[in-house]
Formats: C-alpha cells, sequence, structure tokens
C-alpha cells in the first residue's frame, strides 16, 4: 500500500478538503496507472493469475491523516485463488517487490512510482494553481 | 568501476554477496538487484542513469543482526550510495530444508554517467 501525504504545513491548513482531495486522487491514479503498467510488463503473471496484480490495483478515497492534512491510500485489492485456499493479491505483489532469498525481487511498485512521480506533481500544481487563481 | 563491482566492494567485508539468490541459507548473507531509470537527455539520448538498487540481508533467525544492519547502511553510503532505506520483511520461511530466515531490504539510489561509444 502506498501513502499519498497533502502537507501538513500551516499553510495548507487554509486549502480546502476538496482541493487537497483533488489533487491526491489525481496524483494517485497516475501512479496506480503506472502500477498497472509496470505490473503487466515486470510481473509476466501467467495463466489463472495473468495480470490480477495489475488490475487489483485500487485508489482508495482521501481521508484524514493521522498526521495532520489529508491522505490517500493506493493498495493492491482482494485475492486470488491458490489451491484449496486463497492468497491475497497484496502478499503477492509485497513477495514480488522485495523478493525471497530463492525469488530474486521484481521491485515494480518502485520503478512506477518514480517514473510517474514528475507527472503527478504536475498535475497536482496544475490543480492547485487553478484554486489560486479562483481566489 | 561497475554499480555490481561498487556493490560487491562495500558489502563482502560484512557477509558474502551474491547476485539474485542465495546459495548459502546458513549463515547471512546479501544479495541484490537494481533497475535504472534515464535521465538529462541531449541530443535523444541519456546522459545520465539513475540506479534504483535494492540489497536484500538474509540471517538466520538466531542471529544477532543489530551490528550488521548498521553496518550495511554504512557501508552503502560509504560506497557511494544514498543513505539506505531498511525494509524489514519479516521472516521467511524456505523450502530447501524449511530454514526460516529473516529478510531485511535496503533500497538506496546512484546516478552513474552513461559512456556511449562513438
Amino acid at each position: 500500500m502506498a501513502i499519498l501525504y497533502s502537507s501538513d504545513f500551516p499553510d495548507f491548513e487554509e486549502i480546502p478538503d476538496s482541493v487537497l482531495d483533488e489533487m491526491l486522487k489525481a496524483g494517485a491514479e497516475i501512479v496506480a496507472n503506472e502500477q498497472r503498467k509496470t505490473a503487466k510488463s515486470m510481473l509476466g503473471e501467467k495463466g489463472r493469475g495473468d495480470g490480477t496484480t495489475a488490475e487489483s490495483v485500487k485508489v482508495q478515497k482521501p481521508e484524514a491523516s493521522k498526521r495532520g492534512g489529508r491522505q490517500i491510500a493506493i493498495t493492491f485489492s482482494g485475492s486470488r485463488p491458490n489451491g484449496n485456499k486463497t492468497k491475497r493479491n497484496a502478499e503477492v505483489a509485497f513477495i514480488n517487490e522485495y523478493g525471497k532469498s530463492g525469488q530474486p525481487a521484481k521491485q515494480f511498485i518502485r520503478i512506477a512510482n518514480e517514473t510517474a512521480a514528475d507527472e503527478a506533481l504536475g498535475r497536482q500544481e496544475a490543480i492547485y494553481d487553478d484554486w489560486l487563481n479562483s481566489q | 568501476m561497475s554499480v555490481d563491482k561498487k556493490i560487491i566492494n562495500a558489502l563482502s567485508a560484512l557477509a558474502p554477496v551474491e547476485r539474485d539468490e542465495m546459495s548459502d541459507l546458513s549463515v547471512p548473507g546479501y544479495t541484490f538487484n537494481y533497475n535504472t531509470l534515464p535521465m538529462s537527455y541531449r541530443s535523444n539520448k541519456p546522459v545520465y542513469e539513475r540506479y534504483l538498487i535494492q540489497v536484500h540481508l538474509f540471517c538466520p533467525v538466531d542471529f544477532n543482526n543489530l551490528k550488521l544492519r548498521e553496518d550495511t547502511k554504512l557501508a552503502l553510503f560509504d560506497a557511494g550510495f544514498g543513505w539506505a532505506d531498511e525494509i524489514d520483511t519479516g521472516l521467511e520461511k524456505e523450502k530447501p530444508g524449511d530454514v526460516t530466515l529473516r529478510h531485511f531490504v535496503y533500497e538506496c539510489e546512484c546516478t552513474e554517467r552513461i559512456l556511449f561509444e562513438r
């Protein structure tokens, strides 16, 4: 799960929650889309699990952060069949991202976050600018 | 010097280092992997590459890992990498011999100039 925070600097307290939420949602959607892309290109899931990790990437609703300000989470939701049991998609994503001693890591989340960072920031700045100009 | 060599040189004094998978699970050891992102374009070619590096430390469960974890971050930093984030992924049970290991991930970065052949 990745969590994007809005800043808790005093100046940001003047920004309405609706604007912060719009900024967070816009940034999170860009990051989530990139995570879907890297999940498809890097994980190479075959058979029944084909594309399951990519499809499980979900942007949650913005909420109040314990640190102050607002936050939004990007999660790998749901689970998939695993023999007679089920396995959480978040667990599969975690093991892919960090690997195990017999399974090299494929850091698809980190690559996606770094690749999407500039575009997400640009989109968030544009929303902030729009709000400033409307004052 | 290649990034692989820099990582191996930095850590091999602390514990054995292997590229992708551990061969000896009975002692602490490192593996590493990285991905690169191009940056600073000139004439449609990137001039630098940003290396997103993961170093993995696997320890037997009964091994006191506190000193080795500190030394790992310091060794990477001294070798010129950014200060590493440490992620404790917890205990992992490995199939060969059902060995349980503790797994720590160190995420750090470096930037290298790309040398194109002319």
